[in-house]
């Protein structure tokens, strides 16, 4: 029995998610379920800076917009990705905290699997303790597979 | 974002000049320019003080972060100065600011550019970094208070 039924992809518009999603793909044909790609708008970072002063609500609101527009060609970049494989993708956008929304979208929607991109480099201890990925990779209560190995994973993608 | 993946050591000037806002973000955008990361200096500096228009980015206990969105620049760059006497940056607080970090990302790059800004945010926040900062003396010293701050 197919115990993996939906499968979460964390896209951020680093080559790294990208690379994320190619394998999230040849997963989700491997396994016939459902792909979903999710982008969430760190609002709660434009909130801090407009807390701060650092940003003014113009500001907030014209990065804000940016990252929508973002959001979107990214995640259109995913659809056409599994487009290319005869695979529908769903779309989801969110606002706040990255880490959250995604926590909070899996527990929503009961999904099986996320899938992010390989993790970057760590430099320090801040970096462990605000990184996004990191984060998800922490407490989410689902399995969260982080993909690697651009080479073998384009070669899988092209091949299945 | 850590701090560290974007602080480069020379971009950092522990002893600006200029007196005014104008020439210190001069000062910190030729920095750049030295360091191959401006392609158009006067885009850089047009984009940087139309962001002032619309409000100063001089924030209270003598911190300035000027910011822009810039085609003047490829990637996030960061350049980092001390003014020892201070500098008039209409600050919310009325004070002088003393460290002014100085912030350019390309359209298109609205994440990392909020990352880092948030970064810049919260290691300004202790007073015990703002204080250390006024007394350096290289721009070595900012590179350690830098890595000793991200790995507190």
């Amino acid at each position: 029995m197919n115990q993996i039924k939906k499968i979460l992809v964390v896209i951020n518009g680093t080559e790294q998610s990208y690379i994320a999603s190619l394998y999230a793909v040849y997963l989700a044909i491997l396994m016939k379920c459902e792909l979903i790609g999710m982008y969430v708008i760190n609002e709660k970072a434009l909130n801090d800076l407009l807390k701060v002063k650092i940003f003014i609500d113009e500001e907030k609101v014209d990065y804000e917009k940016d990252m929508e527009k973002d959001a979107d060609r990214y995640l259109a970049q995913f659809e056409q990705t599994a487009g290319k494989k005869n695979l529908s993708l769903k779309k989801v956008i969110k606002k706040g905290s990255i880490h959250e929304e995604v926590v909070k979208y899996v527990k929503e929607e009961d999904l099986d699997l996320v899938v992010i991109g390989e993790l970057k480099k760590i430099v320090s201890v801040k970096d462990v303790a605000y990184d996004e990925m990191e984060r998800i990779l922490r407490v989410a209560k689902v399995p969260v597979l982080v993909v690697k190995g651009k080479e073998k994973i384009e070669m899988l993608y092209q091949n299945i | 974002m850590s701090l560290i993946d974007i602080t480069e050591k020379n971009c950092i000037k522990v002893d600006l000049e200029s007196l005014d806002k104008e020439g210190v973000i001069e000062e910190l955008v030729d920095l750049l320019v030295n360091a191959g990361k401006i392609k158009d200096k006067q885009k850089a500096i047009d984009d940087i003080m139309e962001r002032e228009k619309k409000g100063s980015t001089g924030l209270e206990k003598g911190i300035a972060v000027p910011h822009a969105k810039t085609e003047a620049v490829d990637k996030l760059s960061l350049a980092f100065g001390i003014s020892k006497d201070g500098v008039d940056f209409n600050a919310m607080d009325g004070e002088y600011s003393y460290l002014i970090l100085l912030l350019l990302a390309p359209p298109g790059a609205s994440g990392p550019h909020v990352e880092a800004l948030a970064s810049i945010a919260r290691f300004l926040t202790p007073p015990v970094i703002r204080e250390k900062l006024k007394n350096v003396k290289s721009s070595d010293d900012i590179i350690n208070i830098i890595i000793e701050y991200e790995n507190s």
